[in-house]
């Protein structure tokens, strides 16, 4: 538009052309252009299938090799371990017996598998952003960051539990026979709610979250047998560490221990909850930037 | 109607162990709605800081920022951003169709719109011929191209480009000066931080000067003619440069008939050009040496040195 300085002043013929010619370049570009109101679609709910397809092509396809190798060293070894219990015992073991020493394999590889699982899944789901740096350009778009972040942890809780699913169904077709679905499923929930949201965390808070997690999870070890002995100290760190051993309650000789199932994926639901929420809260508070 | 506001910004960083460094001090800036304002600044100047502190990436440690009166990350979380950065760097796995069509998800475009959309502005872009080629196989100006590409997937109504021209070959250079040109609307406001002076001068309304964390001054480039400015000019001359320093004796030969020479006032430059063409003098052009924007540039710089 002209200006009421230049409305005001003398200029000469070229000068008022310019003028002119720009204010009707300017009326033009009014009508030209279009509404920058267009209408827009929620995206993060549109965005689950490709964090769904992320965790396929970047941690379940490994998670899934993984398994099959752990089910192709049980099937190898079931036999003569069947033998060696037989020889441990001094007895043949009748049907129920084997299917009871079957079940807690299958129950111990499924704490392996959602101990494993769970570090794979949810391993840098922050971290790698941040180090990659296109957080940048993913949040300049409308969207939450934490709302973000917890849809990726939840896709990658469901696709851990689905290779378990796999996992469990290959198991039964290679033995031919039925195995447990539902008490390994859930400890697999379990591990990946305290193990899965304790890596989540960490991933907010340094680069190498994964490391951190094994350096957290061996020292887990000599920590809660410090912790047994009465040092107070040991004892209010193991606190902040999730109580893997209420897991003990999914493996059948443990049954008359103190934990119960619904104990066990209670507590370890709960330390997942608090790591999540402080995850969130880091989220929230901390620069996204590297 | 200012659309994002600075108020007093200050960023101080305070490494553990580390002296205090201060990246950005009471910073006051306006990007109004319809106008394309340009952040110039020297290496270290407090840019790149600024601008994640627009994007809601960093919080200030003093003022307040705000975009159309929201704080950035609530405006952003609701309504995106188009943003383009130096260096776009996303998955390298992606191809280029994918990462548009991730971004146009997340940017909420609509299902239906986004093959259509992604075609416009790849073959806007020159990249149709790249579209399933990944990400960490593309040039340093394909990537660039497609950084802008994922920035303009909605009409939004703030779009932050930081150095947009990084790695672009001088003819999508031009190139972008055509698109930027076309992304002017009465509603939008546009902030572009960039090295090149003569960049900004073209496409930005006004030019804040940042160095060491200021605002030095904010350069209206609509208003500011070249005659104003300090009067170093460039003459290019055809024959009979020996005559010179007959008019001008301070000229220095910059090479390849080029000469630099100092005129105080557009009358002393007429009065010195008329003596040598009067003395035979062919000229062949006459333009100044340095912009307006650079010798403002060079100014606010060198005030604080």
């Amino acid at each position: 538009m002209m200006s009421a300085e230049m409305r005001a002043g003398t200029y000469t013929a070229p000068e008022l052309d310019d003028a002119f010619e720009q204010e009707l370049q300017q009326m033009a570009l009014e009508v030209s252009a279009p509404p920058l109101e267009e209408p827009r679609e929620p995206g993060l709910a549109r965005y689950l299938k490709f964090q769904a397809k992320d965790f396929v092509k970047h941690r379940g396809v490994a998670i899934l090799a993984i398994a099959l190798v752990g089910l192709w060293i049980f099937h190898y070894n079931y036999i003569p371990e069947i033998v060696r219990d037989e020889v441990r015992h001094g007895r043949s073991l009748d049907a129920e017996a084997e299917r009871a020493l079957f079940r807690t394999i299958v129950m111990g590889g499924s704490l392996l598998f959602g101990g494993l699982g769970s570090l794979i899944s949810a391993a840098g789901i922050v971290s790698r952003d941040r180090e990659g740096g296109h957080q940048k350009f993913l949040f300049a778009k409308p969207v939450r960051i934490t709302k973000f972040y917890l849809q990726a942890f939840a896709v990658n809780g469901v696709g851990l539990l689905a290779c378990g699913l796999i996992t469990l169904l290959l198991t039964s077709l290679a033995f031919l026979r039925p195995v447990p679905i539902v008490e390994p499923l859930l400890a697999i929930g379990g591990m990946y709610a305290a193990v899965g949201g304790l890596v989540f965390l960490l991933s907010t808070l340094v680069r190498f979250d994964l490391a951190a997690a094994l350096v957290l999870g061996l020292l887990s070890f000599p920590l809660r047998a410090m912790a047994e002995r009465g040092h107070w100290w040991a004892v209010a760190t193991s606190w902040l560490l999730p109580p893997l051993y209420k897991l003990e309650a999914f493996t059948p000789e443990s049954r008359r221990h103190a934990y119960s199932i619904v104990d066990a994926i209670g507590s370890l639901a709960t330390y997942g909850a608090a790591y999540v929420a402080i995850a969130v809260a880091a989220l929230k508070k901390r620069s996204i930037m590297r | 109607m200012s659309l994002i506001e600075f108020r007093g910004v200050g960023m101080r960083y305070a490494p553990p162990l580390r002296r205090p460094v201060t990246a950005l001090d009471d910073v006051w800036l306006e990007v109004r709605a319809g106008e394309v304002l340009g952040i110039a600044g020297p290496n270290g100047a407090g840019k790149s800081t600024l601008i994640s502190i627009l994007l809601g990436y960093v919080r200030p440690t003093s003022g307040v920022v705000a975009i159309d009166e929201q704080d950035p990350r609530t405006y952003i979380a609701r309504n995106g951003i188009g943003y383009l950065s130096e260096l776009i760097d996303i998955d390298p796995r992606w191809t280029v169709r994918e990462a548009l069509t991730r971004f146009a998800t997340l940017g909420g475009v609509l299902d239906a719109q986004i093959p259509l959309r992604i075609h416009q502005l790849m073959e806007k872009l020159g990249l149709g011929d790249l579209a399933d080629r990944k990400f960490k196989h593309l040039s340093k100006g394909n990537k660039q191209r497609l950084g802008l590409a994922q920035a303009l997937l909605r009409e939004e109504r703030v779009l932050i480009l930081d150095e947009p021209t990084h790695g672009l070959d001088p003819l999508w250079l031009m190139r972008f000066r055509g698109i930027v040109a076309e992304l002017r609307r009465p509603g939008r406001a546009i902030l572009i931080a960039s090295h090149n002076l003569e960049e900004l001068e073209r496409l930005c309304d006004r030019v804040a000067i940042l160095d060491r964390g200021r605002v030095q001054r904010v350069v209206d480039v609509t208003r500011v003619l070249p005659q104003t400015a300090e009067s170093l000019w460039r003459l290019t001359i055809a024959r009979g440069a020996e005559q010179l320093a007959h008019a001008f004796p301070d000229a220095a030969d910059l090479g390849r008939g080029d000469w630099a020479v100092h005129a105080e006032t557009l009358d002393a430059l007429n009065a010195g050009l008329a003596a040598l063409i009067a003395r035979g003098v062919l000229l062949a052009g006459v333009a100044p040496a340095q912009s307006a924007l650079e010798l403002e540039f060079h100014d606010a710089v060198t005030e604080v040195a």
